[in-house]
């Protein structure tokens, strides 16, 4: 079996990636999740320079949640490189902050996020995410707790 | 005050021959008048510019001031100065070279004239001049007295730009950083809570941190909200209440489902801050439903009175009212008069509307007395 699409997650704070996993643990998907602590670690990943060529070990995520207060390179940073190459112009990039600041809300917009959730992320948040933004290669374990993508 | 140095008491003089100027100095100089001898105009005009108390000089030498050096220097004299001048004309004379020269402080004497009367004219010429140049040192004071102020508000205005700065990067720090630790309490608890095996009392001690990290997350963003409608500039437009107050009660759905709110239209538009607003009339609207004695329903009255160029909105509940004597402390900030086991909040609410209605030009007022329910005012500029 086809082992499923990967997830970024963008985050340095070992306490939000746990809450992170365990929203998604709780909304039953299954796909696996990919790190990156900093804004430079996320830019490597996906450009698959240095260890991140081994695309076997790191494959392209299928969508990346991006924090935005990032040590060394911030997510507003990482949105803009993203968007501006040409390969990655179509990744979904999620926004995944503490701040609901209009400012930040609307740079990351301008930027070209493709949605905004203020932290902490929920099982049903990251379902309703799944569902309006199309996202049939998500893999949901049968029987999870909040229920299957319609 | 003295003249700020010798030159400025002098008198200059300029006689149709050297011998006539010296015999001017000389007789002046008995008098105890300091005056110097200019060959011509143009001498003249260059002591003047150095500083001189008066010029004594006849007709002839202004008529002979073809290029009107003097008249040109004098004109454009600073506004503390009108430099002396005391011109000797002819006897019977009808002084006709002079009508231009008389905008300027000119004296006329009459040749032939004796000492007595030149010493009168030129002391009251000098004691003019000591006036004017008291004038040029106050005038002096005066400017060098607005520059320091003038770099004052420009230090104090950097100063509180600064401030601001500081105060923006604060609740962006408040928003990011302080509730970073709070949502992992929060969110451990919660997994805690999930795990098989914890005793009912470890259930309960669960419940309390998480209610405690839930309720510092409220504070947390009653701050944040009260550090944002006190700082930035804010666009006051027209705003029609009767928009306004529906989409409250369709944001809050709470509001209508816990209370009886009567509306009395139809509502005029008022100038104010959109944003600002609806958190005024959401936080007095939600406080007039939650502060209820056990077991009444809450019935809550908003209307609107006009009031000169203002607006005033009331709105009226069947609470328990306040204490006259809190009337002050509820609008302050974590001003609460009650347990937070009788009645849930952070005390920051009022505190809000307060500094929101003022950030918009406007006020509120309380009216209430123990268990007779409160009416709150809210006066904002009419729109027209």
């Amino acid at each position: 079996m086809k082992t499923p699409d990967a997830i970024l997650l963008v985050e340095d704070n070992e306490d939000d990636v746990f809450l992170m996993q365990r929203a998604l643990k709780r909304a039953g998907i299954i796909n696996p999740v990919q790190l990156a602590e900093d804004g430079r670690i996320a830019i490597d990943y996906l450009s698959g320079s240095g260890k991140f060529s081994d695309r076997a070990a790191y494959p392209v995520p299928k969508a990346v949640f991006l924090d935005l207060k990032l040590p060394i390179k911030d997510g507003f940073e990482v949105l803009s490189w993203i968007r501006s190459q040409p390969e990655l112009k179509e990744m979904p990039v999620i926004i995944l902050s503490s701040s609901s600041e209009p400012a930040d809300v609307d740079r990351a917009a301008e930027l070209g996020s493709n949605s905004y959730m203020v932290k902490p992320p929920t099982g049903p948040g990251i379902l309703n995410l799944a569902k309006m933004l199309n996202w049939d290669w998500l893999k949901i374990q049968p029987g999870a707790s909040f229920g299957k993508l319609v | 005050v003295s003249a700020n140095n010798d030159s400025d008491e002098r008198l200059l003089v300029l006689m149709p021959t050297a011998k006539d100027a010296e015999r001017v100095v000389t007789g002046l100089a008995q008098t105890n008048i300091s005056a110097f001898a200019c060959q011509d105009i143009l001498e003249m005009c260059g002591e003047i510019e150095r500083g001189a108390g008066a010029a004594l000089l006849t007709e002839e030498a202004i008529v002979a001031d073809h290029t009107g050096h003097l008249k040109c220097l004098l004109q454009a004299e600073p506004a503390w100065s009108g430099f002396p001048l005391i011109v000797l004309v002819r006897e019977g004379g009808k002084a006709h070279a002079l009508p231009d020269a008389l905008a300027l402080n000119v004296t006329l004497v009459e040749r032939p004239l004796r000492m007595v009367t030149l010493k009168s004219v030129v002391d009251t010429a000098l004691r003019h001049r000591r006036r004017q140049y008291q004038l040029r040192s106050v005038l002096e004071e005066l400017e060098r007295t607005n520059r320091q102020l003038e770099l004052r508000v420009q230090q104090r205005t950097a100063r509180l730009e600064e401030s601001i700065g500081e105060l923006e990067a604060f609740s962006y720090s408040v928003s990011h950083d302080l509730r970073s630790p709070l949502r992992a309490m929060q969110g451990y608890a919660e997994a805690l809570l999930e795990e098989k095996g914890l005793s009912e009392q470890g259930r309960g001690y669960l419940s309390r941190i998480q209610r405690s990290a839930a309720r510092l997350d409220l504070l947390i963003q009653d701050v944040l909200a009260y550090s944002k409608v006190s700082k930035g500039d804010i666009k006051l437009e027209r705003i029609s209440l009767e928009a306004l107050l529906d989409e409250i009660l369709r944001g809050y759905p709470e509001l209508t489902e816990k209370a009886t709110i009567t509306i009395e239209r139809p509502l005029p538009s008022v100038i104010a801050h959109e944003a600002y607003l609806t958190q005024c009339l959401a936080n007095l609207l939600s406080n007039a439903i939650k502060f209820v004695a056990p077991g009444v329903h809450p019935r809550v009255r908003v209307w609107v009175e006009s009031s000169g160029n203002f607006v005033k909105i009331y709105c009226k509940d069947n609470g328990i009212g306040i204490d006259p004597a809190h009337r002050a402390q509820i609008f302050q900030l974590f001003g609460r008069v009650h347990s937070e086991k009788t009645f849930a909040g952070t005390g920051i609410g009022l505190a809000i509307v307060k500094k929101a209605m003022e950030r918009m030009g406007g006020s509120v007022e309380v009216e209430s007395e123990l268990n007779r329910g409160s009416r709150f005012c809210l006066s904002l500029p009419k729109a027209a």
